[in-house]
């Protein structure tokens, strides 16, 4: 294999835009050099057991929505062809392609005879998805083929990591110290190059609040959640929550980032608290049962509020929190 | 590219890799000197971004004794003499043998860099394949031999790909690519220039000058580092609404660009009217007495009442500081100061 064709795909995996794109480019290119009749390239879903079909050469919907399922995933996984090795072929099995599921139900039908398959894995050994160049003639890939695909595999791996744009996101975050990808049924995941924090365990009241979010719609919120105990003890954390990624297939519900608290404009613990209610519109009665304070402590910590964030009104002070994010969410006051 | 050999495509190779990697720019610049002093023999290796705003360069790595070349580049006439050399121009890396000016007579040469022993060096100005410069390569030698012609050959192969490591812009992109479905978008400088965003449009709403990048610029700085509102797109008979949304990517201390303005699909605006989200606009920002509304939008009283009772009932509360604060962060509202668009 020529450096041109591994510098070329390279240069591809490396550019700009949606994964689907960047994929269908890998694949024509990889033709190009490595003559075969058909191809599939899935990403294997980030948080479950499945693949997405991000490009496809020569198959129909059919196929690539069959090579895209369970059973095809299932076939994968027994024949070892999901794990990080070099490049097989179903031929390489002792037994008959008649006998696989995949072969026998979806690529002997479609004129397919052979096959040189590859797991994608980025640096550390996370899977990412899974390369199948198919063949009408029947004719095995030779060692050559093999070890092409086995330097290739890695640029490959790059062009469709879902987890590569989270983790240019998250550099948007500056300072940040932690963070996880949220799965859209509540389990999360690490981000790459960030560490993990106790506040972003499963479960955590501050998770629940960032899945709220976005749920809601919400592609950017940022908030401060106390450390220690709701007193914040040990001071606040500045918490970004970004929606996304935007691709096909959806790869997560968004990501929860930690980060200092910076600037919160000479507002105190309380202080912060009584804004995360003004946020959620409530009275102040309702806030001083909550807090447990009088009604009286409660119109002054609100005066002082609206001084220290130069607002005229209650709105405007809930406006001006909310947009500069120097409050504390309700649900992390009440959690008591 | 293949007469050079092997070595540039592996090189640019690994260049292509570091770009796809969610690695920031000092952690880019280290990785690329260090792959370089592998094909290229030098002392000293320096990396920098240039910020033009301020006419400075600002190192991202260095390697080796580089402290010469760093009191040359912090002293404020720097950026004059790498203009005087054409170095800021795109053309090929330059020699220090082959300097236009003796280098007795350039000061980088005469009062840094000749003292400090070092005899030979290569400038190279890293400039995207658009064409725009993004910062500085140098290389320095205490040996006169080195680097040579072949060695700026090389350094001429990967200079672009360099750069594209190095733009930030790219990642930007990225992000707002991540974030959002944008149609357009455009990179805001310090100093109020306006940059395109690779892979992304432009357009007549985000031309320099525009009041919704006004408004974006203005949004920010009493923000986090995210806002989003609606605007009228113009050219259109039909009322047509589009997503503003402005992302904050300044950092300080390494260049000029500071902002992301994108143009997105508007999203679900929950049959609101342009006259709702106007008067919401305005709610957003202070004005909540009803009469006051009025004669700020010139409706009468009662078409405000109407208006924010159908807010309030689309924004799903019965309270007018949930409907502000729900209206900001859902971005559904026309800010008052895009009246008179564009």
């Amino acid at each position: 294999m020529s450096t041109d064709v591994a510098l070329r795909l390279a240069e591809i995996a490396a550019d700009p835009g949606p994964i689907p794109e960047r994929a269908q480019a890998l694949v024509e290119e990889l033709q190009r050099h490595v003559p075969f009749d058909g191809s599939w390239l899935a990403m294997a879903e980030p948080f479950g057991t499945g693949y997405a079909s991000v490009a496809a050469r020569s198959l129909d919907r059919s196929t690539t929505d069959y090579l895209g399922g369970p059973k095809a995933a299932r076939d994968l996984e027994i024949s070892g062809a999901n794990r990080e090795r070099a490049p097989m072929s179903p031929s390489d099995l002792p037994v008959p392609l008649e006998e696989i599921p995949t072969w026998a139900e979806c690529l002997l039908p479609a004129g397919y005879r052979e096959a040189l398959g590859v797991g994608l894995f980025a640096p550390g050994g996370r899977h990412v998805g899974h390369l199948a160049l198919l063949s009408a003639s029947g004719r095995r890939p030779t060692a050559e083929m093999r070890r092409s695909l086995s330097e290739l595999a890695p640029i490959i791996a790059r062009g469709i990591d879902p987890m590569r744009s989270l983790a240019v996101a998250a550099s948007v975050v500056q300072g940040a110290t932690a963070g996880v990808v949220l799965c859209q049924d509540g389990g999360t995941a690490p981000l790459p190059g960030l560490a993990e924090d106790a506040l972003l365990g499963r479960g955590t009241a501050l998770l629940d609040a960032a899945g709220h979010a976005l749920r809601a719609g919400q592609v950017f919120t940022s908030f401060l959640w106390p450390r220690g105990d709701r007193h914040a003890p040990d001071g606040h954390v500045r918490v970004t929550v970004l929606a996304g990624p935007n691709d096909v297939p959806p790869v997560s519900l968004g990501m929860v980032l930690l980060s200092p608290s910076g600037d919160v404009h000479g507002l105190t613990a309380r202080e912060l608290e009584i804004l995360g209610f003004l946020i959620d519109g409530r009275a102040n009665k309702e806030i001083a049962r909550a807090l447990a304070v009088t009604l009286r402590t409660v119109a002054a910590h609100v005066e002082h509020v609206l001084v220290k964030l130069d607002a005229p009104s209650r709105t405007l002070a809930a406006v001006r929190a909310a947009r500069l994010g120097c409050y504390v969410p309700a649900a992390a006051a009440a959690r008591g | 590219m293949s007469e050079l050999g092997p070595k540039p495509a592996e090189f640019r190779q690994e260049l292509a890799r570091l770009a796809a990697s969610s690695l920031n720019i000092e952690e880019r610049g280290a990785a690329i000197l260090e792959q370089l002093g592998r094909v290229l023999s030098f002392d000293v290796g320096w990396l920098a971004v240039r910020d033009p705003e301020r006419s400075r360069h600002v190192p991202v790595a260095t390697t080796g004794s580089a402290a010469p070349l760093q009191d040359y580049f912090a002293r404020p006439e720097a950026d004059e003499e790498v203009d005087r050399l054409g170095l800021n121009r795109r053309r090929p890396p330059m020699l220090a043998s082959e300097s236009p000016i003796p280098l007795p007579e350039l000061r980088s040469w005469a009062d840094h860099l000749i003292p400090a022993g070092f005899q030979q060096g290569l400038a190279a100005g890293l400039f995207t394949p658009e064409g725009r410069l993004i910062g500085s390569l140098r290389l320095l030698s205490g040996d006169a031999s080195r680097p040579n012609d072949a060695d700026r050959r090389l350094a001429a192969a990967v200079t672009t790909a360099i750069a594209t490591n190095l733009d930030r812009t790219k990642d930007i992109a990225e992000t707002a690519r991540m974030l959002h479905s944008a149609s357009a978008g455009v990179v805001l400088t310090r100093g109020g220039d306006v940059l395109p965003l690779p892979g992304l449009d432009d357009a007549r709403l985000l031309s320099p000058g525009s009041r919704v990048l006004a408004v974006a610029a203005e949004e920010l700085a009493q923000s986090g580092p995210y806002i989003s509102f609606l605007a009228r797109t113009p050219d259109t008979q039909a009322e047509q609404l589009v997503r503003v949304v402005a992302l904050d990517f300044s950092c300080q201390v390494l260049d000029h660009l500071s902002a992301a303005v994108l143009l997105c699909p508007p999203g679900d605006v929950r049959g609101l009217t342009t006259l709702d989200l106007r008067v919401l606009g305005h709610l957003v920002e202070g004005v909540s007495d009803v009469s006051a509304l009025a004669a700020a939008l010139g409706v009468p009283t009662p078409t405000v009442f109407d208006s924010l009772a159908r807010s309030l009932t689309a924004l799903g509360t019965a309270d007018l500081t949930v409907a502000a604060v729900r209206a900001v962060s859902g971005g559904i509202r026309l800010p008052p100061g895009l009246v008179g668009e564009p």
